[in-house]
C-alpha cells in the first residue's frame, strides 16, 4: 500500500502541432501536499486535465493509487477517490448552494457531512443563494467545500485560492494542511502562488515547456541550493559559466549571482581565481528556485 | 440525481416550446386563419410553426447544456465530467430527457392539430398520426444532439438550420429523397389522416435518427474538453 498517489511515466499530450506535455515524469508520494508549479502553458491544467480523464494522452503511463488509468471504468472508479477543483471554478448556473452540495453528495457514498458542516459555516455560504448571484470567491469556496467533503483520498486542484481575499486564502490554505495531516489526503495543486506554496506544500515540482525540470521535498531542494552573489571591480567575468556546480549565471555589470547545488564551499573556492571583491552566499526561497529554472536563468 | 440536473436545466426551455405551441396553435385558432385558408394549407402552416418550435426545442434542450462551448457551461462541464459517472451515462440521461420533453411537445402538438381538424379522427388514426410524427421528428431531435456535441454553441442553430434547410433543397431536387424525407412523412398535405402510413419513411427517419445517435455517442466519448 505504500504506491504513490500519482505517478507518471513518459506522460505526452499534443494539440495538433504544439506538444503541451513532453514526457513527464512525476510521482506524488502518498499524503503530501504537492505543488505543481509553472508559467503560464507550461502544462499544468493539461496535466490535470489528464488525470481527471478529461483529456486523453497521446502517450505515456498514469496510475493513481497504483491503478493504471488506462480504460475508462478506471477512471471513473479513481474519480470516486478524487476531489477535483477546476481552474475556472465554475458550478451549475441553474441550481443553489444547497442543490449543488446535494447533487454532489449523491455520487459519493463516503460524503462527509462534518466536512460539509464545518466548511459551510467557515466559509459562510448561504445556502439558498444560487450560484450565479455568488461572488467569485464564493463559488471557490463552494467549489472547495463540494471537493473536500466528498472524502476523497486525493485532491487535484487547480489554482484553488484564486478569486480568494487573503484572509480567506489562509482559512483554505489552513483547511488544506489539515486535511492532509489529519486525514492523510493527499493533495495535488497548481498554483501561481508561490508564498502559498512555499507555505503548506512539502513536495514541489516544476515544469517548463511540457517537462520536469526541477522536483523533490521542497525542505531538502531548499537547502541543497544556495544563491552566491559576487561583486567585481570590472563587468562580471563570462568565464564564470565554466564553474563546476552551478545551475545559473546571470551576469550584470560588475554583479555576477548562480545557483550552486553541490559542495557550495568548494564553487566559493573555485570563485577565487576571478578576484571578486564581496563573495556572499544566500540561502534560496522557492521564487529563486522557480526563477532559475523555469525561467532558463 | 443526474435526471434532476438535467430537469433543472431544461424546464425553462421545455416550457418555453409548449407554450410556443400552445400560443401559436391558439392565435390561430383565435384569428380564425382556419376559417381563410383550405384544411391541407392550414395544417400544413400549423405544421411548420410547430415544426420550428420543435427544432428549437430540440437545439435548446441540447444547446447550453450539453457539451457547449460557452465558458461558464464549459467551465461547469469541467465539473460534471470530474463525477465518477461514465461519459455514456451523462450522455444516455441528457438525451433520454431532451427525447422525452420533445416526445411530449411533439403529443402535444399532434393532439392540438387533429382536435382542429373539422373531420372526424377515430382513436385509431389519431395514434397512427402521433407515432408518424414522432418518428419523423425523431432525425431532426438527433441532429440537434450531434450538433450539440460538435459545435460550439453559436454554430450549433446555425448549422443544424443549414442542414435542413439543405435537406429540403435535395428533395426539391431529387426525388427518391423527397419519397423518404421525414417532412414529407409528417405532412398531412402528403399522407393525410387516412392515408396508409408510409412505413419506408419511417424507417429511413428511424435509421437515419440511429446513425446520428451513435455518432453523437462517438463523439462525446472521444471528444476532449
Amino acid at each position: 500500500m505504500n504506491e504513490a498517489a500519482i505517478e507518471t511515466h513518459g506522460l505526452s499530450k499534443s494539440y495538433r502541432d504544439k506538444a503541451a506535455l513532453r514526457g513527464l515524469e512525476l510521482n506524488v508520494p502518498r499524503g503530501s501536499i504537492y505543488g505543481f508549479l509553472g508559467r503560464n502553458g507550461a502544462g499544468k491544467t493539461t496535466t490535470l486535465k489528464l488525470l481527471m480523464g478529461i483529456l486523453r494522452r497521446d502517450a505515456g503511463e498514469m496510475r493513481i493509487f497504483g491503478e493504471a488509468m488506462d480504460s475508462e471504468a478506471a477512471q471513473v472508479e479513481a474519480r470516486r477517490r478524487i476531489g477535483f477543483v477546476s481552474e475556472d471554478k465554475e458550478l451549475y448556473p441553474f441550481m443553489t448552494v444547497g442543490q449543488m452540495i446535494r447533487f454532489t453528495r449523491s455520487f459519493f457514498p463516503g460524503w462527509r457531512r462534518d466536512l460539509e458542516e464545518k466548511y459551510l459555516e467557515l466559509f459562510r455560504l448561504p445556502l439558498n443563494r444560487s450560484v450565479p448571484k455568488l461572488s467569485k470567491g464564493m463559488r471557490t469556496q463552494l467549489m472547495i467545500l463540494l471537493a473536500m467533503a466528498r472524502g476523497a483520498d486525493l485532491l487535484v486542484m487547480d489554482e484553488p485560492t484564486s478569486g480568494l481575499d487573503p484572509i480567506m486564502t489562509e482559512e483554505v490554505l489552513q483547511a488544506l494542511a489539515d486535511l492532509a495531516a489529519g486525514e492523510g489526503v493527499t493533495i495535488f495543486f497548481s498554483s501561481h502562488q508561490l508564498t502559498e506554496v512555499e507555505q503548506i506544500c512539502d513536495h514541489v515540482c516544476l515544469i517548463d515547456d511540457g517537462q520536469k525540470v526541477l522536483d523533490g521535498v521542497l525542505d531538502d531542494l531548499k537547502s541543497q541550493y544556495r544563491r552566491i552573489v559576487l561583486v567585481f571591480d570590472s563587468a562580471a567575468p563570462s568565464a564564470l559559466a565554466g564553474l563546476k556546480g552551478i545551475d545559473h549565471l546571470r551576469r550584470a555589470g560588475r554583479t555576477a549571482s548562480m545557483l550552486a547545488h553541490v559542495d557550495v564551499e568548494s564553487v566559493v573556492a573555485c570563485t577565487q581565481e576571478f578576484a571578486p571583491l564581496s563573495v556572499e552566499v544566500h540561502p534560496v526561497t522557492l521564487k529563486e528556485l522557480f526563477m532559475d529554472h523555469v525561467r532558463g536563468g | 440525481m443526474l435526471w434532476y440536473k438535467a430537469w433543472l436545466e431544461t424546464r425553462w426551455r421545455f416550457g418555453y416550446v409548449a407554450g410556443f405551441i400552445l400560443g401559436t396553435l391558439g392565435i390561430f385558432q383565435l384569428v380564425g386563419i382556419s376559417k381563410q385558408i383550405g384544411p391541407g394549407l392550414r395544417l400544413e402552416s400549423t405544421l411548420m410553426f410547430c415544426f420550428a418550435a420543435l427544432y428549437l426545442a430540440g437545439s435548446g434542450i441540447n444547446t447550453q447544456t450539453f457539451y457547449s462551448a460557452r465558458s461558464s457551461f464549459h467551465g461547469s462541464m469541467l465539473f460534471t465530467l470530474s463525477l465518477p459517472v461514465s461519459r455514456l451515462r451523462l450522455f444516455m440521461v441528457r438525451a433520454a430527457l431532451g427525447a422525452f420533453e420533445t416526445c411530449f411537445c411533439v403529443c402535444l402538438m399532434g393532439a392540438l392539430t387533429l382536435v382542429w381538424l373539422s373531420g372526424p379522427v377515430s382513436t385509431g388514426q389519431f395514434f397512427q398520426y402521433g407515432m408518424r410524427v414522432l418518428v419523423c421528428t425523431l432525425p431532426v431531435f438527433a441532429l440537434s444532439t450531434l450538433l450539440a456535441c460538435l459545435l460550439d454553441e453559436m454554430w450549433q442553430f446555425t448549422g443544424g438550420t443549414l442542414l435542413l434547410l439543405l435537406v429540403a433543397a435535395l428533395q426539391i431536387r431529387f426525388k427518391f429523397i423527397a419519397e423518404f424525407s421525414p417532412f414529407r412523412g409528417m405532412s398531412l398535405l402528403s399522407y393525410p389522416i387516412a392515408a396508409p402510413v408510409p412505413w419506408g419513411t419511417l424507417a429511413v427517419s428511424l435509421i437515419l435518427s440511429m446513425i446520428l445517435f451513435f455518432a453523437s455517442i462517438k463523439v462525446v466519448r472521444e471528444k476532449e474538453y
